[in-house]
């Protein structure tokens, strides 16, 4: 059973996308200045590699080598439009606030490199749940970043006041870089440093290079 | 078990390389309308609900920038009593040859844009007509023009609806339906606190100048009925809306139509 589930819980936290595989960076800091949005975008991208996942490894046999990233880009591509639509319809004004973000989920590193790396050389139930794993790994990752740029960056968490900011009354003053996208990459480094130093040692990459020390002598100023 | 020669023969196909050029096609475009398929399938089933959403919308928000927005009764129910008329920016006078209820006004196909010499608002082409709403209230007399602005934030076009008095010179609410501005940044446009800043503002002098504005420190200026504060961290954002409004309020705008239909309210 345990082996079963390991494509499923193995992205969570040893092989989590973001944070080792450092795959979907580009939509984690877009889509995360709010926890609303970010869970949304959560849920179409699990989606979406689980089910190219699953198609991609039901005809892997029949992909030819030559074109197989195109045709894996189209599965996802069809997959990602039948998400949009239906948000559009089921979920406006979500799909307002997430407007491009959900076209770009295309392009999310997450989805081609699970199909291409897993999906295309293994049977559809592990592949299936080795893409639902890797969304949620890449879930957990967006929704703790979402937290805490919302929280930091206007004092709300799902657009309700925790920290009222001093422009309603309150006392908080909101810290506007966590509006911006840097700020995403400051937190994802953060956690990367938190897993490598305290929870998984064994991802701490061996040193490729020795930094000799300065061979010339710094100039000196008089 | 005994094979048909039908079964044979997809048993067959199935066995061959994929890399055969033959197949390599084949799988290609039979991937190809396989998803077309899907994803014709969705976008049509699922039309009549996005359009339904999309038209709620816009009608939500007109309700809205009109200040008569309730939650509690329904969005349609609600529409009734607000008259949709199309005004055409060329003659300046309402046009009755279209029919309000069917025209989009964004749509190239029904209504022809010009191409702008002058663009404070960034919106590289005007339309022929515009889609305005009238409020009535319950005398049957009109309360409140609503006209459609558009304009270049600092990322996107800032789409939106700009409530005004009978007297056609004082603001009710401006709302901005669709933008993709930095969120806490540009996109408090969206916040109401900064929304209702522009209740009771004055767009012309007595003169017919346009003096509705938005700078740094508007409210404490000599013109303060004619200003509203930019919003701080959003500076292109405010300079967006401030042109937008110049843009849509002014000569190249709705500007000879409101003093003509002002003469008729008046009357």
């Amino acid at each position: 059973m345990k082996s079963f589930l390991a494509p499923l819980t193995n992205p969570l936290v040893s092989n989590n996308p973001i944070t080792l595989q450092i795959l979907g960076i580009c939509s984690a800091l877009a889509v995360t200045t709010s926890l609303k949005v970010s869970i949304v975008m959560c849920i179409a991208v699990t989606l979406v590699t689980g089910f190219s996942s699953l198609f991609i490894s039901i005809i892997r046999h029949q992909i030819p080598t030559n074109i197989r990233i195109i045709i894996q880009m189209t599965i996802i591509a069809s997959l990602v439009i039948i998400v949009d639509q239906v948000l559009k319809a089921f979920a406006y004004e979500i799909s307002k606030v997430l407007s491009v973000f959900v076209g770009l989920i295309i392009t999310n590193c997450i989805v081609m490199g699970r199909a291409e790396a897993y999906a295309m050389s293994n049977p559809p139930i592990p592949s299936f749940l080795d893409g639902i794993g890797n969304g949620i790994g890449y879930s957990i990752i967006l929704i703790a970043v979402g937290f805490f740029r919302e929280l930091f960056g206007s004092g709300k968490l799902f657009g309700i006041n925790i920290l009222t900011p001093v422009s309603e009354g309150g006392w908080y003053e909101p810290n506007g870089i966590m509006l911006l996208s840097p700020s995403a990459f400051f937190l994802i480094g953060i956690f990367i440093w938190i897993v490598r130093s305290k929870i998984k040692k064994d991802q701490v990459e061996a040193t490729e290079y020795v930094i000799l020390p300065q061979t010339q002598p710094s100039l000196q100023h008089s | 078990m005994q094979d048909t020669p039908k079964n044979n023969f997809i048993h067959k196909w199935l066995e061959t390389s994929p890399d055969k050029p033959s197949k390599t096609i084949t799988i290609a475009v039979g991937l190809c309308l396989v998803c077309a398929m899907l994803v014709a399938y969705s976008a049509i089933s699922l039309r009549p609900f996005q359009e339904a959403n999309a038209l709620n919308d816009k009608r939500k928000n007109i309700l809205e920038v009109a200040g008569i927005f309730n939650p509690t009764l329904s969005i349609e129910e609600q529409f009734n009593g607000i008259e949709t008329r199309i005004v055409d920016l060329k003659t300046q006078q309402f046009d009755q040859t279209l029919n309000p209820l069917k025209f989009d006004m964004f749509d190239e196909s029904v209504n022809p844009f010009s191409t702008l010499k002058h663009d404070p608002a960034k919106i590289v082409k005007k339309p022929r007509y515009a889609t305005i709403y009238l409020v009535n209230n319950d005398k049957n007399q009109i309360e409140t023009v609503i006209l459609p602005v558009y304009g270049y934030g600092l990322w996107s076009t800032m789409y939106g609806f700009i409530a005004l008095n009978t007297d056609l010179n004082h603001i009710k609410g401006l709302k901005f339906y669709q933008q993709g501005e930095t969120p806490g940044l540009g996109a408090e446009v969206d916040n109401p606190r900064w929304r209702n800043l522009w209740i009771n503002k004055k767009i012309f002098d007595n003169n017919g100048n346009i003096k509705v504005h938005v700078s740094k420190g508007a409210s404490l200026s000599e013109n303060a009925q004619y200003g509203v504060d930019a919003i701080s961290g959003a500076s292109m954002t405010s300079r967006g809306v401030h042109n937008l409004l110049r843009f849509w309020l002014g000569d190249n705008g709705f500007k000879a139509f409101l003093q003509q239909f002002k003469k008729e309210l008046d009357s």
